[in-house]
């Protein structure tokens, strides 16, 4: 191990990331074991996936993002990429396990889930090819992790393995889309753009996770420091542009619109947050695009920050937004669904966040996270 | 091959509850979490407001959504009488059959109760089960989602699984008035006080289903999502027509 070339604060990282782990992990089991489900604000009413299914969606998605990033300099000899291709292999490992923490806590029979999804081969289900891409994808950033990021400076990616985890990647990112994407009755999300919208902010998670921990990770060599300062803002820029394009799209299309189920869009752009969203997007454009502050690694950082949080709000919103309309739920539920996570949902979110966040300082601390590939 | 369906007449319906009742106590349903449901919407400001009513039970779809969204075939349509039905023994919990249903019909127990007080507290659920009903039928078979819900799974209407799978073959309605028939018909068919339901083989052309869907053109609801329900409304005009849901946006 190489104190110049793993990471500033890995073993701190990784107790503070075990210390919160504990601590939020602690108070979820204990509320569901207290409570069982009925700690969620979600109910049979009509919101039924809420905060924790937007949290392991969102790590999930950014997994695979990230899972692309690190393929990239591989599979398309983009040079480019290849600095930050080892630290993207271990957060996209790092981000499904926090994806898979969530979930766990967020489905009513997750031990059988693990026989009945492989063994029931339901392949008309988008969830059962989902499975099937993340159970692929998992494995291709072992073998991508074990063979080459744990092996030190002088491993070489095997670039069958990359081929692989970049189909696996894209695959989990359109089957992850396709079960919003064709529910006819809830056009709030039946749209052929969503699994487009779903691949460009997979990969702009994935890409703003990848620089982030980067810049914060220090001592760059020169062909990091030109990457991060150079040609990846500018990609990342580029994204925002798209997602901008996306998220405002869809709120002109769904203000205009007639149908019933869109008129969510009202409320949407009523709260704080739809707003949020679009200035820290706007921002982040400026900070990536603008030449000053691409050479600024704390105007980057802050960029990144706000973009995470953004593509966050904007999961948040395309989730819990999808099933505001109660569907033939009567004076059961009159008017739009209100819904707003309770403790129990953010202690979930938190446990996920400080797993993922041990997970990656472990390997920050262990391996040679930065450097070239 | 029978392909069971209903028929609910809008005209006849007074919106008495008795079916969502007899459905709540023949598949020992916590209270709000009603299989059979009949909605209520109100429409308009004071003083003019108008209140509809609607029958509402699993529409048992030719094309289920919910079957096409479950990723552990828990939920799976049968050949024999075209049920949508849940094995609860390979259901995971994790709601996308809910998000998928159109019309609203599935139930996640281990949750906030529906309607307080929490009634589980007072009848706790034994062995898994989500609560132990007062009252509770004999019938349990966890594979046709038939019984007490248990925790951690979904559940929704079966037409009456435990019944109408045992009506003699080659039968064209299930009604509550002939004796040969009645113990096969469903709970909130036989339950109904104005016989404003009638259950029958859809594919019978001799059915009472079928000649009152051609005589009274029974429609089916929100027909444009591709599910085509085996669930057929009735209504001349005389009742509430089938509700949209922008009805759930007025004040
Ligand atoms: S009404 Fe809903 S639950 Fe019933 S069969 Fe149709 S889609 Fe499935
Ligand atoms: S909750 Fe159960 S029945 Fe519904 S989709 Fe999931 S596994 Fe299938």
């Amino acid at each position: 191990m190489n104190s110049a070339t793993t990471s500033r604060g890995g073993t701190g990282g990784f107790l503070a990331g075990i210390v919160g782990l504990v601590i939020t992990g602690a108070f979820v089991v204990w509320q569901l074991a207290a409570q069982g489900h009925a700690a969620f604000n979600t109910t049979s009413l009509g919101l039924m996936w809420g905060l924790p299914i937007v949290t392991y969606d969102f790590l999930l998605m950014s997994s695979a993002g990230l899972g692309i990033v690190a393929a990239l300099g591989t599979v398309f000899g983009l040079p480019a990429f290849r600095p930050l291709a080892r630290r993207a292999v271990w957060l996209a490992l790092a981000l499904l396990v926090g994806a898979g923490a969530a979930l766990f806590f967020e489905l009513g029979s997750p031990l059988r889930a693990l026989w009945a999804i492989p063994l029931n081969f339901q392949v008309a289900s988008p969830l059962f090819w989902k499975v099937i891409g993340v159970v692929v994808y998992a494995i291709c950033l072992i073998l991508l992790a074990s063979g080459w990021v744990a092996k030190g400076a002088d491993a070489k990616p095997s670039s069958g393995v990359s081929v692989v985890a970049l189909v696996a990647a894209v695959f989990v990112i359109f089957t992850g889309s396709l079960l919003f994407a064709t529910l006819s009755m809830r056009p709030f999300w039946f749209s052929g753009e969503v699994p487009v919208m779903f691949l460009v902010e997979s990969v702009l998670a994935g890409l703003a996770f990848a620089l982030l921990f980067t810049h914060l990770a220090g001592t760059p060599d020169e062909a990091t420091r030109a990457a991060v300062s150079g040609p990846l803002p500018r990609l990342v820029a580029l994204l925002i542009a798209i997602q901008l394009a996306f998220v405002l799209g869809r709120m002109v299309v769904g203000l205009a619109a007639n149908l019933d189920g869109m008129q969510v869009w009202q409320t949407i752009v009523a709260s704080p947050a739809f707003w949020i969203q679009i200035a820290f997007l706007a921002v982040a454009l400026w900070l990536t695009s603008s030449p000053g502050m691409r050479a600024s690694g704390s105007m980057q950082v802050a960029a990144l920050l706000l973009l995470l949080i953004a593509l966050f709000l904007g999961k948040y919103e395309f989730v819990i937004g999808g099933q505001l309309v109660p569907l033939f739920k009567g004076s059961w539920a009159h008017g739009l669904i209100q819904y707003s996570p309770s403790t129990t949902e953010w202690a979930l979110l938190a446990m996920a966040g400080f797993l993922a966040y041990a997970v990656y300082a472990f390997g920050a601390a262990r391996f040679r996270l930065g450097g070239a590939a | 091959m029978a392909k069971w369906g209903m028929v609910i007449d809008l005209d006849k319906c007074t919106g008495c509850q008795a079916c969502t009742t007899a459905c709540a106590m023949e598949n020992s349903r916590l209270p709000g979490e009603n299989w059979q449901d009949v909605l209520f919407y109100s429409e308009g400001r004071f003083p003019n407001v108008s209140i509809k009513w609607f029958p509402r039970p699993c529409m048992h779809c030719e094309h289920p959504s919910c079957v096409s969204a479950c990723p552990t075939r828990a939920t799976y349509k049968e050949a024999e009488g075209g049920f949508v039905l849940i094995d609860w023994n390979k259901c995971i919990g994790c709601k996308a059959c809910m998000v998928a249903c159109p019309y609203g019909v599935r139930f996640y127990t281990d949750e906030r109760p529906v309607v307080a007080p929490d009634i589980r507290g007072v009848f706790p659920g034994k062995d898994g089960r989500s609560w132990s009903p007062p009252y509770r039928g004999p019938q349990d078979d966890p594979s046709h989602g038939v019984g007490i819900q248990p925790n951690g799974v979904v559940s929704k209407c079966t037409f009456c699984y435990h019944k109408v799978s045992k009506a003699p073959k080659g039968v064209a309605d299930l009604d509550e008035h002939d004796p040969a028939t009645k113990e096969f018909t469903p709970a909130c068919v036989r339950m109904c006080p104005p016989k404003a339901r009638y259950f029958g083989d859809l594919d019978n052309p001799a059915s009472t289903v079928n000649k009152l869907i051609a005589d009274k053109r029974g429609t089916r609801l929100l027909d444009h999502t591709g599910n085509k329900p085996q669930v057929y409304y009735l209504s001349g005009g005389a009742a509430a027509a089938v509700p949209s849901s922008r009805e759930t946006n007025k004040a």
